[in-house]
């Protein structure tokens, strides 16, 4: 944010320092404040710049939900974490309602089509919604013989949506390393925009009934592909559940530490260049930066990207309201690639791909962003036991 | 002080409404700076973008009296842009272009606000180098750097910030615009204004442009880490260091409780139980390099090192330098609180004084953590506060006091790079006695009859009433 307002209002230490005003009643809740605190990509990277060791995040996520509290949730958004979010049924009746939206409004690029949000605000280019989302696709999961690890799967609603074939890849890939994947089918939504928005109480209940819904399986621990899920699921769920433990109760792993750490997955070196995206949920937020590399570059050519590390600029809630500093931010990370002949960049958010193919597509460029676990894949050697 | 609406419309004109901030908002967060010295709020944040703004905005503070306020990213530990009495905040922070680089001759001309490290990043990949290397220098400024003449990691072989400023561009309090110094290496004419201005702290003038010596990259850097059973090895082994014909362009120590906190902090078996660390960097060459590292392995060894290590690798490099920057986290688990102070002494007292510190913190029964630059006699010395408790402040106050008059009377001084501003005025008066003070206040009458630049900070306040 900084790089591109040189604005102090719009970094951490501005943002604390305004805090503490308003706990003090120096200063009133008002839209500015609202809007320095909400534009912020909570990348956590000031976290892990800090030399004092200062937790920004506990700071924002304070201040947004006394803000929220103060001011109000954008109504819109409040309407569909309370009431549509929660429930899934009617989660499912509005994505499917928009992705028919989205096949009729005209305009394609590159299998892209128009994301319906931003549609008014210059548009941005989306894949196309999936017609069966991957919860649906995996309501009755493969059994595994002889698995001795049962993992459970959290989808997150972006890759459920969107991206059901990375939690295909995901199956797949715990299959060849004979462990067994449960993916409990009333999972809901993580809490990552409501916390982003303040509404706290909105992502407490989320976290709730996610809670339930994993202990309703038994498995030994969680994976996710979500950088962000897994973010809110190791980080803030904590703090949202009421401490004791680790939140959920089982440990909670990113599927390329997982794969790293708890697998012996052996893969063969395909031909491809592919780089790798930092998420900024993978590296400032869960400290995940090694593990995938690592895997990349035992299945790939792996090579890094020059001069970075730069964040493509989603950052979930923030590019919806700030549309033209998410594509600003974005830009750098963009040019920082072009400069690259990988055709494909391997990431490990949901967010960051949508990000990235939006904005290589803008840019005319002939490049693909996917998920490592969709890299990985292709090139694993173990045969796995059959069912 | 009073901003009438006919003066606020005047600056709006000025800078253009997107370019002053008067929201309370904005005000609070440029309240302060990294000192986390307490303020009034300022009335308004300039954000110039030109020169000739600048010389606006002064000529009409002077005229009604208005402070005014230089900043640069707000990083410095003395307070020196914190506006203590109300008034203007002028932030640099949107002039921040690299205007020229002239190959040829190794200069650089910039802007104020540009990032210092942005600006050595810019010259690396041409082949020079700007040596002064804050720890800050991911984010503090060339401006900020010049006002308070900051040192750095590389200062013993290269030098403050001092050596590398050829002329500036300068808006007196007056609203005058005048240049001084000359991008000739060499010059004598008339007075060296250039050496006033770097250092004053905003206090004389406000920079508007800055041409900055550069020098060639040096092509190769080697790291040291020694180990040490106690901290007159160390010293010891700096000064034989000096008297062999090496300039290391670092040499950082780690003091024992620093690497206590260490070990702590990254959770780390590897780090030994006593002893200190001390890094070192030589540069140059390859093979010079080369060999001058393996001179200040030897030399180490001559004096008591129980184990040196020269990396083999960027990342074996990495991991040294990781040690160090763990310090300032770590100290956190000492205490909340920590005076931070940078005093410097000639070489060959480093031990001695290094014993007194030692001695100054049993006797408060305080513990005092140092570390920092000891090839150019650096010694950060951070007294460390359990909790923020008047009386522990007073105590931690006084202890701070006694190692400054330490240091003057070895022949140092109470900073070596951070400034006086307004957290270090009250010892002023120990290192600069009231006939030198005096000159200085005869200088700041002359640039700035109005006292509107930079008030409340050193130069303000007499310091001989303790």
């Amino acid at each position: 944010m900084f790089a591109e307002l040189q604005d102090e209002a719009f970094v951490a230490r501005g943002r604390i320092r305004l805090f503490e005003a308003l706990r003090r009643n120096e200063v009133a809740a008002s839209p500015e404040l609202q809007k320095i605190m909400s534009a912020c990509l909570m990348c956590q990277r000031c976290s892990e710049a800090c030399p004092s060791g200062v937790q920004f995040m506990e700071v924002l996520r304070a201040a947004r939900e006394r803000l929220a509290n103060e001011l109000g949730y954008p109504l819109f958004a409040s309407l569909v974490l309370r009431h549509v979010v929660p429930r899934r049924k009617l989660f499912d009746f509005a994505l499917r309602g928009a992705s028919l939206i989205q096949r009729i409004i005209p305009g394609k690029k590159q299998g892209h089509l128009r994301h319906l949000p931003l549609f008014f605000k210059g548009g941005k280019w989306l894949p196309p919604i999936s017609t069966k989302s991957a919860l649906r696709r995996h309501l009755s999961p493969e059994r595994v013989a002889d698995a001795k690890v049962r993992v459970a799967l959290f989808v997150g609603c972006l890759t459920n949506y969107v991206y059901p074939e990375i939690v295909d890849a995901c199956v797949e890939l715990l299959r060849r390393a004979e462990i067994e994947t449960v993916i409990p089918p009333s999972q809901l939504c993580c809490g990552t925009p409501a916390v982003a928005l303040g509404d706290i109480d909105a992502a407490r209940k989320l976290a709730q009934r996610n809670k339930e819904s994993f202990e309703s399986v038994t498995c030994d621990c969680i994976v996710t592909a979500c950088a962000s899920c897994g973010r809110m699921l190791k980080h803030e769920y904590p703090y949202l559940l009421g401490g004791k433990g680790q939140g959920l109760g089982v440990p909670v792993y990113d599927i390329a530490e997982f794969i790293h750490a708890k697998t012996a997955l052996e893969f063969r070196r395909l031909d491809e260049t592919v780089t790798y995206h930092d998420p900024c949920h993978l590296r400032w937020g869960q400290g995940i930066q090694a593990e995938p590399r690592e895997l990349l570059a035992r299945s790939c050519q792996f090579k890094e990207i020059p001069n970075d590390m730069y964040c493509c600029g989603q950052a979930g809630t923030f590019h919806v309201f700030y549309p033209e500093v998410a594509e600003m931010i974005g830009r750098r990370k963009v040019e920082s690639l072009t400069e690259l002949d990988s055709r494909e960049v391997a990431t490990g958010c949901p967010g960051c791909i949508l990000q990235l193919n939006d904005l290589m597509t803008k840019a005319g460029m002939r490049k693909k962003a996917l998920h490592t676990v969709e890299v990985l894949l292709r090139a694993v050697t173990n045969k796995g036991n059959q069912a | 002080m009073s901003i009438d609406s006919a003066i606020l419309a005047q600056l709006r004109r000025i800078l253009g409404r997107e370019n002053l901030f008067e929201s309370m908002e904005k005000r609070i967060v440029y309240s302060t700076d990294a000192s986390k010295a307490a303020a009034v709020l300022p009335d308004l944040i300039a954000r110039p973008t030109s020169t000739e703004q600048i010389a606006g905005i002064l000529k009409l503070a002077n005229s009604a009296g208005i402070p005014v306020y230089p900043r640069g990213a707000g990083s410095g530990l003395t307070g020196g842009a914190v506006p203590v009495r109300g008034g203007i905040v002028l932030d640099f922070e949107i002039m921040n272009k690299v205007l020229g680089i002239d190959r040829e001759n190794m200069t650089a001309l910039v802007q104020p606000g540009v990032i210092t490290q942005n600006l050595q990043k810019h010259v690396e990949k041409l082949g020079l180098f700007y040596p002064p290397d804050p720890a800050s220098s991911d984010f503090c400024t060339i401006g900020g750097n010049v006002a308070e003449n900051s040192g750095g990691l590389r200062g013993t072989k290269y030098g403050s910030t001092r050596e590398y400023v050829m002329a500036l561009d300068v808006v007196l309090a007056s609203g005058e615009i005048i240049r001084i110094g000359t991008g000739a290496p060499k010059s004598v004419t008339g007075y060296d204004l250039v050496r006033l201005f770097v250092g004053s702290e905003g206090t004389l003038g406000v920079f508007t442009e800055i041409l900055l010596r550069l020098i060639p990259l040096p092509e190769h850097v080697e790291t040291v880490l020694a180990h040490f059973p106690q901290v007159e090895c160390a010293a010891a082994s700096v000064c034989m260091m000096f008297s062999r014909g090496i300039t290391p362009r670092a040499a950082e120590l780690m003091d024992e409780l620093a690497v206590e906190c260490v070990r702590q902090y990254k959770d780390s078996d590897v780090l030994p139980r006593e002893g200190v660390f001390c890094l070192f960097e030589v540069d140059g060459p390859r093979f010079a390099a080369m060999d001058e590292s393996e001179r200040v392995v030897r030399i180490c060894e001559e004096n008591g090192a129980t184990n040196v290590a020269r990396a083999t690798s960027e990342a074996e490099r990495e991991h040294f330098w990781s040690l160090r920057r763990a310090i300032s986290p770590a100290l956190y688990n000492l205490g909340r609180i920590k005076l931070n102070e940078d005093i410097c002494v000639p070489r060959s007292r480093l031990a001695e004084m290094l014993a007194r510190i030692n001695e100054i913190g049993e006797r408060y029964s305080l513990r005092i953590v140092n570390f920092g630059h000891i090839g150019d006699g650096s010694i950060h010395t951070n007294v460390m506060l359990e909790h923020d408790d008047e009386a522990l402040r007073k105590k931690g106050e006084q202890a701070v006091g006694e190692i400054f008059a330490a240091a003057v009377s070895m022949g140092g001084t109470l900073s070596a790079e951070h400034g006086i501003g307004l957290t270090k005025a009250q010892y002023l008066g120990k290192e600069v006695g009231e006939k030198e003070f005096s000159v200085m206040v005869r200088l700041k009458k002359a640039l700035d009859p109005n006292g509107i630049l930079n008030p409340g900070k050193f130069i303000d306040v007499f310091p001989h009433s303790q």
